[in-house]
């Protein structure tokens, strides 16, 4: 009997750049619902993301999504959307035909590309302004079309690097609301913040990077539970006001 | 709560500070509106895709249709400046002009003006050679500046502002992503030069009403032609996506192939006129493409340099334009080590 690979799958990966450490013999397995990944910067949590989307070679170790290797192969990506941090969009476009335009790179037909572009912009609250070009969006309503690219192929594994990062309260609300509804769904979605709070609201299973290392995997709940049994250091600082 | 308040009723503090209420009778200060908080509640619906994905090609041709189809509306497509498509169309005009001279003399019947017109525009080797391969206007003025334009911003666009992370993260792989950048870039240059070369053939025929010993005649001759006139297409197109791939400005990639097509013919030539060698034509893309071009069409060669040395040229132009270009966009959007 065989089980489909997971979504997302690295054996003891590590990956340095000369004499830094991006990732340190990290290993885990994401499967189904949404994952935070935390940690603050310089963490690590970009390179995971390189090395899940094949834009980095691992060091040492092995990386799969859905059982293939992403350096090698561009196939997995047909089941992967991406929302990154940095990627810009085609400004001079509307959103429905850069959602569009997005959709017939997977390959669909003009016909199906349009209605999906049109459904996907509906799910992200974006549809009353699909007309508008993506230039004149406010940053709440850019990240949501970048949620909207990824979305419109329906892929399994959803990969969003610090969606909610300069968005205001409103955005912030509705980008998470979204993300909540997308794990509902059975997608695999994998959200990396540096700030606790935020993943908090989305999500209790997280993954916690820190200086390339994995610290912590799994129920947010479980490990500050068991972060009590660890003993813990406070340092206090005294400030010093100059007269 | 008011949005105006009358302030011209008592003493302010600013009177008492600085004693004078004079002008201040009809002051009015207004207060900012409170921005209007607006929310809104959408039905959070997520509808799963259950159509199948098109094959490697469909994907391909969306590549190639958002890089050609923007030539005529940026609605969905890549964006070209509207001078760079007035400029295209300019360009593309002015290569079919010939038709213009044919139609012309075939107004002007069998001897005197229409004749004439007729021997300089009419079909023949040279002119053959000369719609593809002329130096003045073409490939001086026009093909140069038509490459330029479109091939210029082709990849360096994506490589400054990122975009190329868009076919990156979806199932596009390097090669498809650079074929098809090639192959749109290919088929803009060659609507205009080697459409126009058939254009200007089969109007000819068709305007003279030439008959099937013309046309069994002149075809080796068109095919000569038409060979050189892809030749050049995908050779300019070589150098320039190579340039463009390795800027992150499409003025520079523009300017370097322009600089590339005209600064070797000028060395080449200044040194044929110093020292009487003509072996630096060896660089110039365009003499190497010229002296190719007069041997498919059956004219005899100016040029002193012997053919083979073009041709090995020709190739190794296109081939180390490749070997650039595939290696700079292997490592586009990638820490590749």
């Amino acid at each position: 009997m065989t089980s489909d690979p997971p979504a997302v799958m690295l054996e003891a990966v590590s990956k340095w750049y000369g004499e830094v450490i991006g990732i340190n013999d990290v290993s885990l397995a994401i499967d189904g619902g949404v994952t935070g990944v935390l940690g603050p910067n310089g963490a690590g949590k970009s390179t995971l993301f390189k090395l899940l989307l094949g834009r980095l070679r691992p060091s040492q170790g092995a990386v799969r999504l859905f059982g293939t290797d992403p350096w090698e192969s561009t196939s997995p990506f047909r089941r992967v959307g991406y929302v990154s941090e940095t990627e810009p969009l085609y400004e001079w476009m509307t959103a429905l035909d850069f959602l569009t335009t997005m959709a017939r790179l997977h390959g669909m037909t003009r016909e199906e590309a349009k209605n999906r572009a049109e459904h996907v912009l509906d799910f992200v609250g974006l549809s009353e302004v699909r007309h508008k070009e993506v230039g004149k969006y406010s940053k709440g309503m850019r990240q949501r079309v970048k949620i909207a690219h990824a979305l419109v192929h329906d892929p399994d594994l959803i990969i969003l690097d610090e969606p909610l990062h300069g968005c205001d309260p409103l955005a912030r609300t509705s980008i998470m609301s979204v993300i909540r509804e997308l794990g509902n769904r059975g997608k695999t979605v994998i959200v990396s913040s540096h700030i606790l709070e935020e993943i908090e609201r989305i999500t209790e299973q997280i993954v916690i990077l820190h200086n390339g290392r994995l610290l912590a995997l799994g129920n947010l709940h479980a490990i500050r539970g068991l972060l009590d049994k660890h003993p813990h250091r406070i340092m206090l600082e005294k400030a010093s006001y100059g007269m | 709560m008011k949005d105006e308040l009358d302030i011209s009723g008592g003493t302010t503090r600013m009177e008492s500070a600085f004693g004078s209420g004079d002008g201040d009778e009809e002051a009015i200060a207004s207060v900012a509106q409170k921005a209007e908080v607006k929310g809104s509640i959408y039905e959070q619906t997520y509808r799963p895709w259950r159509g199948s994905l098109g094959p490697r090609w469909v994907r391909n041709y969306a590549i190639f249709r958002h890089h050609v189809y923007g030539l005529f509306t940026s609605k969905g497509h890549r964006y070209y400046h509207p001078m760079v498509r007035l400029t295209i169309l300019i360009v593309f005009l002015f290569s079919i002009s010939p038709v213009a001279m044919l139609f012309l003399a075939s107004l002007g019947g069998q001897g005197g003006f229409g004749e004439v017109l007729s021997r300089m525009w009419g079909i023949n080797r040279y002119n053959l050679w000369g719609q593809v391969l002329g130096f003045f206007p073409r490939n001086l003025c026009m093909w140069p500046l038509l490459t330029a334009l479109v091939v210029g911003g082709m990849i360096s666009d994506d490589r400054r502002n990122g975009t190329s992370a868009i076919y990156f993260s979806r199932p596009v792989n390097r090669t498809d992503y650079t074929a098809m950048k090639y192959l749109s870039s290919a088929v803009v240059l060659g609507f205009v030069i080697v459409f126009s070369y058939i254009v200007y053939y089969t109007s000819a025929i068709v305007l003279n009403g030439e008959g099937w010993a013309f046309l069994i005649d002149t075809f080796p001759i068109f095919m000569g032609g038409l060979l050189a006139g892809i030749l050049l297409v995908i050779t300019y197109t070589s150098i320039g996506l190579a340039l463009s791939s390795i800027s992150q400005s499409r003025f520079f990639a523009a300017v370097a192939f322009l600089a590339v097509i005209y600064g070797t013919k000028m060395v080449a030539f200044l040194i044929e006129s110093t020292f009487d060698s003509s072996i630096l034509y060896v660089l110039s893309p365009y003499d190497g493409l010229a002296n190719i071009g007069q041997w498919l069409v059956g004219i005899e060669s100016n040029y002193d340099l012997p053919l083979s040395f073009s041709v090995v040229s020709i190739l190794l132009i296109n081939f180390l334009s490749l070997i650039l270009l595939t290696s700079r966009v292997s490592s586009l959007e990638v820490t590749r080590e």
